[in-house]
């Protein structure tokens, strides 16, 4: 339900794809919201029955030594090679195969790549992956250590809301922030007679950043929870006995100990961001263009040969930042 | 103004709402003198540690460490201010620093102030120069729990705190360690309560023992007299050292019982005569006699190095344990009669 890219390109008409032309094309807030409204209703649902589904499950962890590590079974003869088969199949589809095509186009077609301005393009992607991912992992450590330190349950309650963003499309809650900034100015900030702020979030690096972190404050805070968890609280505790502020333990103890979550963490936000979509043309500044929107706008406009060097840049970007994680996967 | 190191004033502990040790009062009267907390499994040992500590809060009561209030209803030192150091009987060594990083993390308070203990004398005592470079998950519960000690003792606290601190420590190895702890702590008057569930730990070590039960301080006295002179049957079971045996008082130095005929000593409480009375047999209390025509069946032998202690059964099939050196000239076997000297005289004698 989230997908926007690949349904707007092939010309299939979705809730989302409806969102975005009520407020692009149509410049109709109320339309938009509208569908927002019907989508949203449709993923409460589905995350009901999602809830209802594993409402019975129950989960064991063996003691130590209860875990039998599984032998690998060597496949030989006929059997190998339909694996290899099966396995090259889908890397070439899904990656050999429109990447040499990219490359072809990228090639053939050197003026498209000429007229890029690749510098910038780069610049404002890395700028965006920059900004979002210090906010989100910030933002996320201090909600996660403030929870471990004060163990308060409206704390806990307000992160599980917060973390709620990531099963909502970026679509509605960019049209969702526009519709409460532009009721905010229009009936609080107009009240009391001040300078409008609709320009300060609403196309703008600052308010793109903000619904990058609605969205995708679940990536940062379950990833730091999760490191968190693997501290055990008496390690803290041994901490403050031994003179340790809690602050001091935070930074001398806490972040040594999950600076490779961190970055795998940043990983993880960089490699969604260059790719997001329909946050991104809805909400950035006239102009502003990354790789990701850059592409999307030639393939809108049937320019597939323009498309694919920004097309290629975004998949070598993300390939970089994959590449890390995988490390850090095996390393783990 | 207390002139006790730390004074403990009717503090009720809590672990859980139904889990509390109340009104707890005991104090530590010397700097350097080490107490040892002795209690069931589960009964809120911890929890003392930890409030004491600054972890848990208190609502009743008050806790003062040298003349300084750090615990009361409304008075709350933070862990970190209070210069007092736990050993946790879990792992909680800094995952991601090795071994000697992490005892340096207590050196370093240490080194704030008046450098008491050196790394290499902690590190050789308690054999840990083979892991130094290691990290905690690379090493044994064991080395991990003394690597936990050494940070604490190098931490130079005011107040030292240890949770079973020898609980996975090797046998062969915990009775060494005993010795230096010991040795440590007294030399360099180390303040320490450590909670045990291990009896002999406790009585070594400690200059005083407390006995939790049933939620409360049972005793708080002298390992000896906490041994010999148990204040309650609660504290008899708990300590299962010896046995009660009904008797009856028959003089001011005499009781007699049916099992086991008259039996003389000294009374450490005052029973008037004609009084039935439950009389605690310790191991120690009897004496085997080949020759003596008391006799009773051999129901287990324990064989502990040092001695035997044979378990007897009584006419009224009650079970008493008996003390036999080790070198003795023979040994009986299971169902065999096992001969008890006469007359029976008992240094002190406990009743209920």
């Amino acid at each position: 339900m989230s997908d926007f890219g690949s349904v707007s390109f092939f010309g299939i008409s979705t809730l989302t794809t409806a969102i975005y032309n009520a407020w692009i094309s149509f410049d109709d807030l109320n339309l938009a919201n509208r569908i927002s409204f019907y989508l949203l209703i449709f993923i409460l649902g589905l995350l009901i029955l999602e809830n209802f589904s594993r409402k019975k499950a129950q989960y064991h962890t063996p003691t130590k030594g209860g875990l039998r590590k599984r032998k690998p079974i060597d496949l030989t003869g006929q059997k190998s090679f339909l694996a290899f088969f099966f396995c090259a199949l889908i890397f070439f589809i899904s990656f050999l195969f429109p990447v040499l095509q990219m490359l072809y186009w990228t090639i053939s077609f050197p003026k498209h790549l000429s007229d890029l301005n690749l510098i910038k393009l780069f610049l404002n992607t890395i700028l965006l992956v920059f900004l979002s991912s210090f906010l989100l992992i910030s933002l996320s450590f201090i909600s996660n250590y403030g929870n471990r330190v004060s163990r308060s349950k409206l704390l806990n309650t307000l992160t599980t809301l917060s973390i709620s963003g990531y099963a909502i499309p970026g679509i509605i809650l960019a049209v969702a922030f526009i519709t409460f900034i532009s009721w905010f100015d229009d009936n609080i900030i107009s009240f009391f007679g001040l300078k409008t702020i609709k320009s300060i979030f609403i196309g703008s690096i600052l308010g793109l950043i903000l619904v990058y972190f609605i969205r995708f404050y679940s990536l940062a805070s379950n990833g730091i929870k999760s490191g968190y968890l693997k501290i055990n609280y008496s390690i803290d505790e041994s901490a403050y006995l031994l003179g340790y502020s809690k602050f001091k333990t935070f930074t001398n103890i806490h972040i040594p100990y999950l600076k490779d979550s961190i970055l795998l963490i940043g990983i993880l936000i960089a490699i969604e961001i260059i790719k997001e979509l329909p946050i991104t043309l809805i909400m950035r500044p006239f102009n502003f263009e990354t790789f990701a929107t850059t592409a999307y706008i030639f393939a809108s406009q049937d320019l597939l040969e323009a498309a694919a060097a920004p097309s290629l840049f975004l998949i070598i970007i993300a390939s970089f930042f994959i590449l890390i994680t995988s490390r850090f996967i095996h390393k783990d | 103004m207390t002139k006790n190191f730390l004074e403990i004033d009717n503090v009720t502990f809590t672990a859980s709402a139904k889990n509390k040790i109340n009104n707890v009062s005991l104090h530590i009267e010397n700097k350097g003198d080490i107490i040892c907390l002795l209690g069931p499994s589960g009964i809120g040992k911890t929890t003392i540690l930890r409030t004491i500590a600054g972890l848990e809060r208190i609502n009743s009561g008050k806790i003062i460490l040298n003349n300084k209030v750090i615990s009361s209803n409304d008075t709350h030192i933070e862990p970190e201010n209070r210069n007092i150091s736990l050993a946790f009987q879990d792992n909680s060594l800094f995952p991601h620093y090795n071994v000697i990083q992490n005892i340096q993390f207590g050196a370093e308070r240490n080194n704030k102030k008046k450098k008491n203990l050196a790394i290499d004398e902690v590190v050789n005592f308690l054999n840990l120069k083979h892991v130094l470079d290691k990290f905690p998950h690379q090493i044994s519960s064991g080395e991990a729990q003394r690597a936990s000690l050494a940070r604490s003792l190098l931490s130079n606290p005011d107040l030292l705190l240890l949770d079973e601190p020898l609980s996975n420590v090797d046998q062969n190895f915990k009775e060494e360690i005993q010795v230096k702890l010991k040795k440590i702590l007294t030399e360099h008057k180390i303040t320490t309560i450590i909670v045990t569930h291990d009896s002999y730990e406790a009585f070594y070590l400690g200059t005083k023992c407390g006995i939790i039960l049933d939620g409360q301080l049972k005793q708080y006295d002298d390992p000896y007299n906490v041994y010999h002179f148990p204040n309650s049957i609660e504290v008899v079971n708990f300590l299962n050292r010896g046995t009660l045996i009904p008797a009856k008082v028959t003089g001011e130095n005499t009781l007699e019982s049916v099992d086991l005929g008259t039996i003389k000593g000294n009374f450490i409480k005052h029973y008037a005569k004609g009084s039935d009375v439950k009389l605690l047999i310790q191991p120690e209390d009897l004496e085997h006699d080949d020759g003596s025509n008391l006799k009773l069946e051999v129901v287990d032998r324990q064989f502990r190095g040092t001695n035997f202690i044979y378990t007897l059964k009584t006419p009224s099939n009650l079970t008493i344990p008996v003390f036999v050196h080790s070198h003795h000239i023979h040994q009986h076997e299971v169902d065999e009669k096992f001969g008890i000297k006469r007359p029976i005289n008992i240094d002190h004698i406990v009743c209920f």
